[in-house]
């Protein structure tokens, strides 16, 4: 696999064999790196495993390592600026990020390295510079979805919370995903644009046939317009309609998540009052 | 992602890459006159109610027009100009006089990917000298024929007569009869695909030719590569795709030059889906997955290879969404990778078999999924009525809801609800049967047919009917079920239902064995070309019960052959460990004699991997690749031959194609290690191809 894939497509950096778990990998790459000595493609594939396996200090000594026989590694970089940014250490995450940016030229590939200083400003409510960084990562030619949010949340995070519903307006103009629109939807009852926001609901609800997430878009647009009541009888009304939906014992990792965000709504407004038999759209 | 009428063009002129093709003086490459002008097509992509896009290459520059009328007779409407998309490999659009956005240029393999490819393997990059022209005709009557023609001007290229045709989709809120073609894994481009074509064409002539083409992927072996999409899809079905729609999804062979984030590649080039609801559903933004209505169907088609699969990634989260949305009194979802097969691949040991399985199959049921229909898997397998089979592995056991045959001469239709209710039970098929060699490994419990032999899949929709029908590449009717939706039907799993056998004599893996009779000597059925150049003998594996053949090539190179199996295979695996280093050892397959045969070398000193075939006594390299593995544990190598193809994998991380240079002829399989090599193995299994 190349650089330009690795970065461009946010693809594992090595190929990894489908049918063995991480443990297995590392056991055998460490069986191979014991046997061949250092490796810097094989260092890396054991660090992406430790990353995977939630070992990110196994991972960044492996990275390091794979620098010191490879300085100019960007993919070495990019494995190490990510694993800092688990590990919680945003200044080396940049550092990293901003070395790695260096040694690849196409903004594609360049676009990978902005989004992880923006993630580690991000982190470190550093939030003017991860906006910067958002634009840089922004502005090729693909930007992933999940940038266009972890903009959306910067601008939030400055209170501009107008720009922020501007641009994922804007993300939207660019990509019609349906994940976007949804992101754009809390935008707007976060700018208190709540008709807006309640037309996009109410025509989410009158097209759907299930209701279960529109209600509770809806049950968040209500709190903020602190009808408590009906955004209690919108939370419950989901919760009903998850259990027409799933089966007992029978996992559905999705709607579960779905479910718990219901349940704790209702919980949080149980003191709100009773609900009434109008729930639902 | 590129073309998509609903996508922002992106206005980011670029630079072409330098690349050495083949070109004339002005530029474009050559193309004899003597050859038609449209290399391929015209074929249909992307119907809506309205709307449809009828693309089509040529070698040369042509003055697109498309006219298109009720009758063939009366072609009255016209596109030209703004209305056709003109897309075009790299060196036609280095000489273009205007600048080409980068999202008009066919596939280019990336600079340094090539670095590993042998001379003898394909360049996966778009011909030279290629135009690719998309027309988008709307404006369109709702369900409505429309006969068209391609013309270069005024001179008519292709089409304007009665096969060449298209039809809008239907009105979303009324039953259309329809009639689907299923196919998957077909892309060999050898006599099982047409065959598999050829049959269904037969059995469509006397009842109802295909309205739809479904395609589960891997359409384009070995690699996905613009030539192989040419060679092995458009070539062969163009007298369907001329006036069918083909609904893609992207199969692992199209994975390994086209990518689902990004979208690019020859599969991404070859067509375009609906990103923006045009078609119904909700907007994915992507053409990696996507949904259409046809009537009161709902059809998901999902990126199973290099997405991300689980309940928080982007596809997921579309799924849900557009699941909110169905209120069809069908649904549909195909994709590459199955949920449960027993066939060439195994469901319960491979990840994103796993993962569609346990992430999406839930969500899937909870809308009332009715057909999931997925290949990669080389075999047909059809499951009885289940319901949250999402355990690995899987159990037929408390999964069943309806454990007979849905046939409507045996057991009876399947019965659901009308409409779509979540967990009413749905049908599950693999239907990678379309043109490779096919395989059974084991028995999937909760199928209730399963055959190994090539063919495709006929689903036919009338009103409140469905009904599958499986086709073999002889034409002869080998399954068949029906899933009736009406009234109210309430189902409880089965705690002990019916299972399929599992039958010794279906499958095809055949797997050799040694055990302590057999140690210190040359097992039978093997044979050794030349006994002075060393020995092979059977000895235990320390501290396991398992014994080992050992190969010792002291005096000269030794090839030992298997007489166990003669004739077609569709795999052969082997776990091989050097003992010495000092020279190559390998897996010999197709042999004829010693003056004719293939052969895989591992060289554990260069660390490379060497195809090579040997062909009149003279030895040729096919392929020469240089391979990160660990020597010091024994390296798993399987060898898939596919008509004029060897598929390569070894340790399950490595995959790639070698090309041959004429087909393989079915041989005998061994081991050769040269002179200098001490090698063991084990696990020697073949999986035997159907005649």
């Amino acid at each position: 696999m190349t650089l330009m894939y690795s970065l461009g497509v946010n693809a594992p950096l090595v190929p990894i064999a489908a049918h063995h778990s991480p443990e297995e990998v590392i056991a055998h790459l460490s069986s191979r790196l014991e046997t061949h000595g250092n490796n810097t493609t094989l260092l890396l594939r054991r660090a992406d495993e430790w990353r995977v396996l939630g070992e990110p200090s196994k991972a960044a000594n492996d990275y390091e390592h794979a620098l010191k026989l490879e300085a100019m590694n960007p993919l070495a970089y990019l494995g190490l600026a990510r694993t800092r940014i688990s590990q919680k250490r945003y200044r080396d995450a940049i550092k990293m990020a901003k070395r790695g940016v260096a040694l690849v030229d196409t903004p594609d590939a360049q676009a990978a390295f902005h989004a992880i200083v923006a993630s580690a400003h991000a982190e470190m409510n550093n939030h003017p510079s991860a906006l910067v960084a958002w634009k840089a990562a922004i502005d090729c030619e693909r930007p992933e979805v999940d940038w266009f949010l972890g903009q959306a949340r910067t601008l939030n995070n400055l209170g501009l919370h107008p720009a922020a519903r501007d641009a994922l307006l804007a993300a939207r103009n660019r990509n019609p995903s349906v994940v976007l629109q949804r992101a754009w939807i809390d935008s707007l009852i976060l700018c208190g644009d709540f008709q807006i926001a309640e037309r996009q609901i109410d025509a989410g609800l009158q097209r759907s046939h299930w209701k279960s997430s529109w209600l509770l878009q809806r049950a968040k647009l209500r709190v903020a317009r602190n009808e408590l009541i009906l955004a209690r009888q919108d939370a419950a009304a989901a919760l009903k309609e998850i259990a027409i939906r799933t089966t007992p014992d029978v996992e559905n990792p999705l709607l579960e998540q779905q479910q718990h965000v219901a349940q704790s709504l209702v919980l949080k407004l149980s003191q709100a009052g009773p609900i009434s038999n109008s729930s639902g759209n | 992602m590129r073309k998509c009428l609903f996508v922002a063009v992106c206005f980011a002129f670029v630079l072409v890459s330098a690349r050495s093709h083949l070109v004339c003086a002005d530029g474009t490459a050559s193309a004899k006159s003597d050859q038609p002008k449209i290399y391929r097509g015209p074929y249909l992509q992307c119907a809506t109610t309205e709307s449809i896009a009828i693309v089509w290459r040529t070698s040369t520059d042509i003055d697109p027009v498309v006219r298109y009328g009720v009758s063939p007779d009366n072609l009255e409407f016209e596109l030209q100009g703004d209305q056709i998309i003109r897309r075009m490999s790299v060196d036609v659009a280095a000489v273009s006089d205007a600048p080409i956005a980068r999202a008009n240029l066919l596939y280019d393999e990336p600079l340094g990917l090539g670095a590993d490819r042998s001379p003898n393997d394909r360049d996966p990059s778009t011909r030279p000298g290629t135009r690719q022209y998309e027309a988008f005709a709307t404006g369109l009557a709702i369900g409505t024929r429309y006969y068209y023609g391609v013309y270069d001007g005024d001179e008519l290229l292709a089409g304007a007569d009665a096969e060449h045709h298209f039809q809008t989709l239907p009105k979303t809120d009324e039953a259309t009869d329809l009639r689907l073609w299923v196919v998957g894994d077909s892309g060999t481009g050898g006599s099982d695909q047409k065959l598999v074509f050829q049959a269904m064409r037969e059995f469509s002539a006397s009842s109802r030719i295909p309205d739809y083409f479904l395609h589960v992927g891997d359409m384009a072996y070995g690699d996905g590569a613009d030539e192989e999409f040419q060679s092995n899809f458009f070539d062969i079905y163009q007298s369907t795709l001329r006036n069918t729609v083909c609904w893609p999804a992207m199969g692992n062979h199209e994975g390994h030059t086209s990518r689902g984030i990004s979208q690019f590649g020859p599969y991404y080039d070859a067509y375009i889906v609906p990103t923006a609801s045009e078609a119904g559903g909700v907007s994915s933004g992507t053409e990696a997955y996507y949904s259409f209505d046809i009537g009161r169907t709902h059809f998901i088609c999902l990126d199973s290879h290099d997405l991300d699969r689980s309940p928080n990634g982007a596809m997921a989260q579309w799924l849900m969404s557009d699941l909110e949305v169905v209120q069809a009194d069908w649904l549909i979802a195909f994709w590459h990778h199955p949920p449960y097969t027993k066939g060439s691949h195994d469901s319960d040991r491979e990840q994103q078999l796993v993962e569609m399985r346990t992430f999406i199959m839930p969500l899937l049921e909870a809308a009332g999924v009715d057909l999931v229909l997925a290949g990669h898997s080389h075999i047909y397998e059809r499951s009885m009525l289940i319901d949250g089979a999402y355990d690995t592995p899987t159990v037929a056991e408390g999964v069943v809801v309806d454990d007979g045959d849905g046939n409507p001469s045996g057991d009876g239709p399947y019965r659901k609800s009308a409409g779509l209710q979540p967990h009413n039970g749905t049908v599950a098929i693999v239907a990678g049967h379309g043109g490779g060699g096919v395989s059974r490994k084991g028995t999937m419990p909760i199928m209730r047919e399963i055959v190994v032999e090539n063919g495709s899949l006929i689903i036919d929709l009338h009103e409140d009917t469905l009904t599958g029908t499986m086709i073999d590449r002889s034409g002869n009717k080998r399954d068949q079920f029906q899933i009736i939706k009406r009234g109210v039907v309430e189902h409880s799993p089965i705690s002990n239902p019916w299972q399929p056998k599992h039958d010794l004599s279906q499958i095809t893996e055949h797997v050799v064995t040694w055990d302590s009779s057999f140690e210190g000597r040359l097992p039978p059925k093997w044979q050794l070309l030349d006994d002075r150049a060393g020995r092979m003998s059977i000895e235990r594996r320390a501290g396991t019960p398992y014994y080992q053949a050992v190969v010792t090539a002291a005096e000269g190179n030794l090839i030992a052959i298997y007489d166990g199996i003669d004739g077609p295979i569709n795999e052969c695996q082997v776990y091989l460990e050097f003992v010495r280093s000092e020279a190559p050892a390998g897996l010999v397959l197709g042999w004829q004699d010693a003056n004719n045969y293939c052969s895989l070398h591992i060289d554990q000193t260069t660390e490379r991997a060497l195809f090579y075939v040997v062909r009149g006594g003279e030895r040729k390299a096919l392929s020469d690749r240089k391979i990160d593995v660990d020597f010091s544990e024994p390296l798993k190598i399987e060898l898939e031959p596919v008509n004029q193809i060897v598929e390569v994998q070894i340790n399950d991380e490595i995959e790639y194609t070698v090309n041959l240079d004429q087909p393989l002829k079915a041989g005998r399989l061994g081991i050769e290690a040269e002179r200098g090599a001490k090698i063991r193995f084990a696990g020697f299994t073949i999986e035997k191809a159907r005649p």
